[in-house]
């Protein structure tokens, strides 16, 4: 029977770590391919250890932990996609992967549409949505529960802003 | 929910030529690729939350839009065979598809205008109309988006324009494409020389149903590649432009044909119409390569009484997902061929 991903909770793992301690106990972990991915693990080479993984809350923090010193790769603190990950699919995680990959994305962007900046419309821009401040205060919530406070500080600015104030 | 299967005695709005300057093209479409703010692309979303997306995209377009009886589905409510039925109409691309994702499809009655919810982006807009009317498809598309804009908030970045999942979409985020049928130019050859031409005026060119699809039945989609730096008009404007250049040159080698192999040109077309009409199995293929024969006989009136958009509508009709649904007697692909030979027979007679 297939056991769910230990990480995500939703998809079927593929790859099962046991890890035993010095006093003999033992410990596993389930991940999913996808994980694997998003996290950008090499679990063949330096895995992190069973406790690290689980309560990284972001690949950040799981790739800042992995032993031996190894360089965090680029890494979009608002989905936690890495460039590697993204270069894999061409498909971003987020709309601030923008913002993160700039130095990485912004050459491959001039490259392809041979320009950098946008000169079309802009719908909807202008006039704040009725129900964007619920969506935001959800947002906001949603974050703050799941503790992607930086997230969430993007949320609060934004409410600020739709009030007229600094955002 | 209407049944997908009720689409296939429907005239798809965006079908049937106009029979005008020898209805070379088929069709025209503007696509917009749209994100909420606030919310995470598909790849790093978790499910929960896309489906929560989707949800909330359905009730917001079916509040904004004003769709009198719009057609909706969830992907996971249909099999293959309807969400293949949906490709064929041009109302959903292959990979949403293929997508085990939530998803969903909020299009129309007269499936003239479509919102692909939880494809590559949130949220994919698309006008088409028969014939050449970009101007249109862009007018209406515009108008969709400032009012699903207004309500959803769109991921916006004041450098960049509109932010989307692929940076090949990013700024206006727009496709706009026609749909050409090229048999003349084809023939001739010549359609080599301006593909290459169209490849300097940065427009890109592909089968029916987009990206990784062969042309067929010389039916060929000529669409932007850009979507920064240059705003929406003058996209439509070059799309149009380029397509009407290739009508004229369609339009020209005609007229070659006709002047210089007018026997050969008539024998292929009658032989075409010989075929299609005394066939007793017909694949998918052939009858793509049959019927583009056809259709440029109707158009140079070779055939009386036979019309394009006729013949559009058969080549819909006789598409594998519209006969798997509409004849699910017919099990295998040998017996589909036969039951598509019956109904091109019946449609040329």
């Amino acid at each position: 029977m297939a056991v769910t991903c230990q990480l995500c909770s939703q998809r079927d793992a593929s790859t099962h770590l046991t890890e035993l301690a010095a006093d003999g106990t033992r410990q596993e972990l389930h991940v999913c391919p996808a994980c694997i991915t998003r996290l950008e693990l090499r679990l063949d080479q330096d895995p992190p250890a069973i406790a690290v993984l689980l309560a990284a809350t972001t690949a950040a923090e799981a790739i800042a932990a992995t032993p031996k010193g190894r360089k965090a790769d680029l890494t979009c603190s608002a989905c936690g996609l890495t460039w590697a990950a993204y270069l894999q699919h061409n498909l971003l995680g987020c709309p601030t992967c923008y913002a993160a990959f700039a130095p990485q994305l912004d050459p491959l962007i001039r490259r392809y549409h041979s320009a950098d900046r946008h000169r079309g419309r802009r719908a909807g821009h202008d006039a704040p949505a009725p129900d964007r401040r619920a969506e935001l205060e959800a947002n906001l919530a949603e974050a703050v529960r799941a503790e992607r406070f930086e997230e969430a500080a993007r949320c609060r600015d934004a409410l600020r802003h739709l009030d007229g104030g600094d955002p | 929910m209407t049944p997908v299967a009720d689409l296939i005695e429907r005239p798809a709005g965006w079908f049937g030529a106009p029979a005008d300057r020898g209805a070379v093209v088929v069709s025209s479409r503007v696509r917009l690729a749209r994100n909420c703010v606030g919310w995470a692309f598909h790849r790093t979303l978790p499910k929960a939350r896309q489906q929560e997306l989707v949800d909330r995209l359905l009730a917001t377009a079916a509040r904004v839009t004003g769709w009198e009886a719009p057609l909706v589905w969830r992907l996971s409510d249909l099999v293959e065979s309807e969400r293949t039925l949906l490709v064929e109409r041009q109302l959903i691309s292959r990979d949403l598809a293929a997508a085990k994702r939530p998803a969903a499809i909020f299009a129309r009655s007269d499936e003239r205008a479509a919102l692909m919810l939880n494809e590559e982006d949130h949220l994919r807009l698309q006008v088409l109309a028969p014939g050449l009317d970009l101007q249109a498809c862009m007018r209406d598309a515009a108008a969709l988006d400032e009012r699903l804009g207004t309500a959803l908030g769109w991921a916006c970045d004041a450098r960049l324009g509109h932010l989307t999942a692929c940076h090949t979409n990013v700024g206006t985020g727009l496709r706009a494409s026609v749909m050409l049928h090229l048999p003349a130019l084809t023939e001739t050859g010549e359609i080599k020389v301006l593909l290459r031409g169209l490849a300097r005026l940065e427009l890109t060119v592909r089968g029916r149903h987009g990206e990784g699809s062969e042309p067929a039945g010389h039916n060929y989609q000529v669409s932007n590649c850009r979507s920064l730096g240059v705003d929406e008009d003058t996209i439509v404007q070059g799309v149009t432009t380029a397509a009407g250049r290739l009508v004229t040159a369609e339009a020209i080698a005609r007229d070659v044909l006709m002047s210089k192999q007018a026997y050969q040109t008539q024998d292929r077309v009658h032989r075409a119409y010989g075929l299609l009409t005394h066939a007793r199995s017909l694949s998918s293929d052939e009858l793509n390569d049959q019927l583009s024969w056809v259709r440029l006989g109707a158009a140079l009136g070779l055939l009386p009484g036979l019309d394009t958009a006729t013949l559009d509508r058969l080549a819909l009709r006789c598409q594998s997902a519209h006969l798997r649904l509409a004849h699910p007697e017919a099990e295998d692909a040998a017996e589909r061929d036969r039951v598509r030979a019956g109904l091109v027979r019946v449609g040329l007679s």
